[in-house]
């Protein structure tokens, strides 16, 4: 049994208290910061490569058999969003260097930055579904902290949104891991699948579903629930923001995939119109309030709203091209945003606000920026040869291979408004002539993430191939079960 | 028993509900406590047997016993849950610091 599937976990766990350890010593933590950020990368995409060369790895923590111990699975799902996770984190990482002011300030930052890692990597990895609720807590306490540290008014008042959020969802993940629970008795999520496929139409399990949708759709910013996401990813530290849009609303994303794939198997056609139905209200919800927005972070936020709508739309269609599409979508966006995001923390450092009509002149002042910044634009409106051009059209083919045609007209009126919102943003903050002089010069440092997601994003779009089959080789593995099943279940 | 817990879960998620729906934020803070509690209730009586008795030690062997699993969910969960709400509390008094006000709609009122 190898322990590489339990050091993703570890290593961010094992710094993150190393960190506060160490809270006086500013350039020790610089080095450890740097040697575990690398260590993690390294570990994340050996972990990619064998599950891809191997199949589906699994670890028993403490050495229990399958359904009594907690089991750590990684599929190649849970492995591209691994890699994915570390790839924005080590970007937000180097930017918050020197993006936060104080010392102070970037010792607690670090510190809780390393347990939301751990925390992120542990829900892509458990295997259990109590331990997927521990995940999402320590994820959620240090976005708590997170958001909060600096103190903004905007920020505290987005705090208590995002804490009150929290407190709801995680009472209903109770309720609904005590539902399942007594029907089934078993925790173990491939254990559950077993269990629960004779009894896939009993009303417990449709109910227990249900609350699932309404558990991870709160966190993922599914329609009903998107109301927490704009106040949150917009007022956040703008590293943050970027982890919140890149990676921390597709945790959500993933649980949905996960357990619709593995214990709901046969409550998919049950849930398709449903979730197709939301998935079209959150794309246009999403763009339509972006249109409206003058502050660009917000923007940004609704549009991830709106982006969190197509990946819906590609999981609703719950067929191996739809999820394959949905997975694309995923890294994509996460690359996307990411970079938009942090390319806003730019401006808001030079000039300390984020609103549109404070801003210009950019072109003038920094055309690498204009450029990083025009490419990321391009690419969350789907511009070839960007890899948002290939995100949409991959998902637009599922959907007419499926004949889904109204969701896929949504999905294209909406995208027009995507790019709509996008352009106009980007007009007003490079085109647009501004008398007042920016207050502080553009900070390189913050520069170099912001091109380096950028760039990458572009690299995406030009060798889109390899990383969609990998997508689709992924989505083939989710719709075979049996496969998870066997690799939790089989080994003992 | 078998009616007492589920009422006693109904009530707690009402009143919950009812207080969440109030405007000032501390009896927002004691709603999602309320529902918190009634969501470990919940947890509990997954666990829970008709005639059931302690778990593990000292047990009637005969007898059907209590499954002890929920039990040790339902700890992790108020840990987790009093760590939650202890930070939403703290939350809520520098925002009455801030702003003097614990009314909701005031404190949206302020943006800045």
């Amino acid at each position: 049994m190898s322990h590489l599937l339990v050091l993703p976990i570890l290593i961010p766990l094992g710094t993150a208290i190393l960190l506060l350890l160490l809270r006086f010593q500013p350039m020790a933590r610089r080095i450890v910061i740097g040697l575990s950020s690398l260590l993690i990368v390294a570990v994340n995409i050996s972990l990619l490569l064998k599950i891809n060369a191997e199949g589906i790895q699994s670890y028993r923590t403490g050495g229990w058999a399958a359904p009594y111990g907690i089991i750590l699975v990684g599929d190649l799902f849970s492995g591209i969003l691994l890699v994915l996770g570390c790839v924005i984190a080590v970007c937000a990482v180097y930017y918050s260097f020197a993006y936060l002011k104080t010392d102070a300030q970037k010792a607690l930052f670090h510190a809780l930055f390393f347990f939301l890692w751990a925390g992120t990597n542990g829900s892509f990895l458990t295997g259990d579904i109590f331990n997927l609720f521990v995940m999402f807590e320590i994820v959620l306490m240090s976005i708590y902290a997170l958001l909060t540290m600096l103190g903004e008014k905007k920020q505290i008042e987005a705090g208590i949104k995002l804490i009150s959020m929290g407190l709801l969802s995680s009472a209903l993940f109770l309720v609904a891991v005590g539902g399942i629970y007594a029907f089934a008795g078993t925790l173990n999520m491939a254990d559950l699948a077993v269990k629960i496929k004779p009894h896939a139409h009993h009303p417990l399990v449709s109910a227990v579903a249900m609350l699932f949708i309404g558990v991870f759709g709160l966190k993922a910013a599914l329609m009903p629930m998107h109301f927490w996401l704009p106040d949150v990813h917009s007022s956040a530290p703008t590293p943050i923001s970027a982890m919140l849009s890149g990676i921390l609303i597709k945790v959500g994303v993933y649980a949905i995939i996960r357990i619709f794939c593995l214990i709901f198997v046969d409550l998919q056609g049950h849930f398709q119109t449903f979730i197709l139905t939301l998935a079209c209200i959150t794309m246009f919800v999403g763009a339509m309030g972006a249109v409206a927005q003058t502050d660009l972070k917000r923007v940004l936020a609704y549009s991830s709203v709106s982006q969190i709508g197509y990946i819906f739309m590609g999981i609703g269609f719950f067929s191996v091209a739809g999820m394959g599409a949905a997975i694309f979508y995923i890294i994509s966006h996460g690359i996307i945003k990411a970079s938009l995001f942090l390319a806003a923390g730019v401006l808001k450092k030079m000039r300390g606000t984020m609103e549109m009509s404070e801003h210009g002149n950019m072109m003038k002042i920094s055309p690498i920026f204009t450029l990083f910044f025009l490419i990321g634009v391009f690419s969350l409106g789907g511009i070839p040869p960007s890899s948002g051009f290939f995100m949409k059209f991959q998902l637009i083919k599922a959907g007419l291979d499926g004949a889904f045609y109204l969701p896929v007209a949504v999905a294209l009126v909406v995208s027009l408004f995507t790019l709509f919102y996008l352009i106009q943003a980007w007009q007003k903050i490079c085109l647009h002539t501004q008398e007042k002089a920016p207050e502080n010069p553009l900070n390189p440092h913050l520069l170099v993430p912001v091109g380096v997601l950028a760039l990458l994003a572009l690299v995406l779009g030009f060798a889109s191939a390899p990383v969609i089959d990998l997508a689709n080789a992924a989505s083939e593995q989710l719709f075979t079960p049996e496969l998870y099943i066997n690799a939790v279940m089989g080994k003992q | 028993m078998k009616l007492l817990l589920p009422l006693v879960i109904g009530v707690l998620f009402a009143s919950g509900t009812y207080l969440m729906l109030q405007r000032n934020i501390l009896k927002l803070v004691l709603g999602l406590s309320l529902i918190g509690h009634g969501a470990n209730v919940v947890l509990i009586s997954s666990g829970w047997i008709g005639t059931g008795q302690v778990p593990i030690l000292g047990r009637d062997e005969s007898m059907p016993f209590v499954d002890p699993i929920p039990q040790a969910l339902v700890l992790t969960a108020i840990v987790i849950g009093f760590a939650a709400l202890a930070f939403l509390l703290v939350l809520s008094l520098r925002v009455y610091r801030d702003l003097k006000t614990t009314d909701v709609a005031e404190i949206k009122g302020q943006k800045g």
